[in-house]
């Protein structure tokens, strides 16, 4: 089923390695431009100072990382309904750049509490707590991914692990409103308390890593593609050269 | 303040970094299988 199907797929991710490098221009122009924004746009601020700037990359990250997850989530159900292997690429391909924006929000998010909290790690925070378990939840995906040989049984469980761990998505994303934390709530109805310059920083540093996320998602997901049409065709020469 | 600020960044671009490195050595292990299916295919053929 899948040596056909993968090789089928393989004019469609010509197609998305041609569209990651006409995005590419954007990206770095948007890198750049965030890079401004951040640092020399946007005002310091008066409490916490200059450590308040990694706020940009870091909330660009967790946007981009929730956005991978979502992926991750909807490639699964649209593979259980379709049962078409492509949506599997796409979701293993999301999963792993969201591990990555994912250690981003962590690692920065802990480098900005030691200055202000006086501490690494708050244990017990409500946010930090949940963003660590998002993690260890993707993290457990990939390595379940490649426990298994390719297969549907690997796909079918891969997708409902996929869809039960973006559960986690949402009580991450209310966690500050739902429980006693002290991490600072940023987007509020009442506008979050930023001043317009940081407001018009953030604006270019959420899209610039959303376009980061797309570009690595289509080259990722061709590179899967890629991967699976060698490995397919080798296993069929060998097969034929069998006696 | 300013060496959280500057370890802060310096993690965003490493973990990018380190990302990029790992797709090249999988682009890599394509690259290598695809030589080892035409060299497969070359050997059938002779």
């Amino acid at each position: 089923m899948s040596s056909t199907n993968n090789q089928d797929f393989l004019p469609r991710s010509q197609k998305w390695l041609q569209i990651s490098g006409w995005l590419l221009p954007f990206l770095y122009v948007l890198i750049v431009a965030a890079l401004y924004g951040a640092f020399l746009y946007a005002p310091r601020e008066r409490v916490m100072g200059e450590v308040q700037r990694i706020f940009y990359f870091h909330l660009g990250s967790a946007w981009n990382c929730f956005l991978a997850f979502f992926a991750v989530a909807l490639a699964g159900v649209l593979y259980l309904v379709t049962r078409n292997e492509f949506w599997d690429h796409v979701a293993a391909a999301s999963a792993e750049i969201g591990i990555v924006f994912a250690t981003i929000v962590l690692a920065t998010g802990s480098i900005w509490a030691r200055p202000i909290w006086n501490t690494w790690w708050p244990w017990g925070d409500p946010r930090v707590t949940t963003m660590l378990v998002l993690w260890l939840i993707y993290v457990a995906y990939l390595i379940l991914r490649s426990s298994l040989p390719d297969g549907e049984k690997k796909f079918k469980l891969c997708a409902v692990f996929g869809i039960i761990g973006f559960l986690d998505v949402p009580i991450v994303w209310m966690s500050i409103r739902w429980w006693r934390t002290i991490h600072p709530v940023v987007i509020a109805s009442s506008g979050g308390g930023l001043a317009p310059k940081m407001v018009h920083a953030l604006m270019i540093a959420v899209p610039a890593f959303t376009v980061l996320y797309l570009t690595a998602l289509l080259l990722r997901t061709a590179m899967h593609l890629h991967q699976g049409v060698a490995r397919e065709l080798n296993q069929a020469v060998l097969e034929r050269g069998r006696p | 303040m300013n060496t959280y600020l500057f370890a802060g960044y310096v993690v965003v671009w490493t973990v990018l970094f380190l990302y990029l490195l790992f797709l090249n050595k999988r682009q890599r292990q394509i690259g290598e299988d695809l030589k080892s299916l035409s060299d497969a295919i070359r050997r059938r053929n002779k």
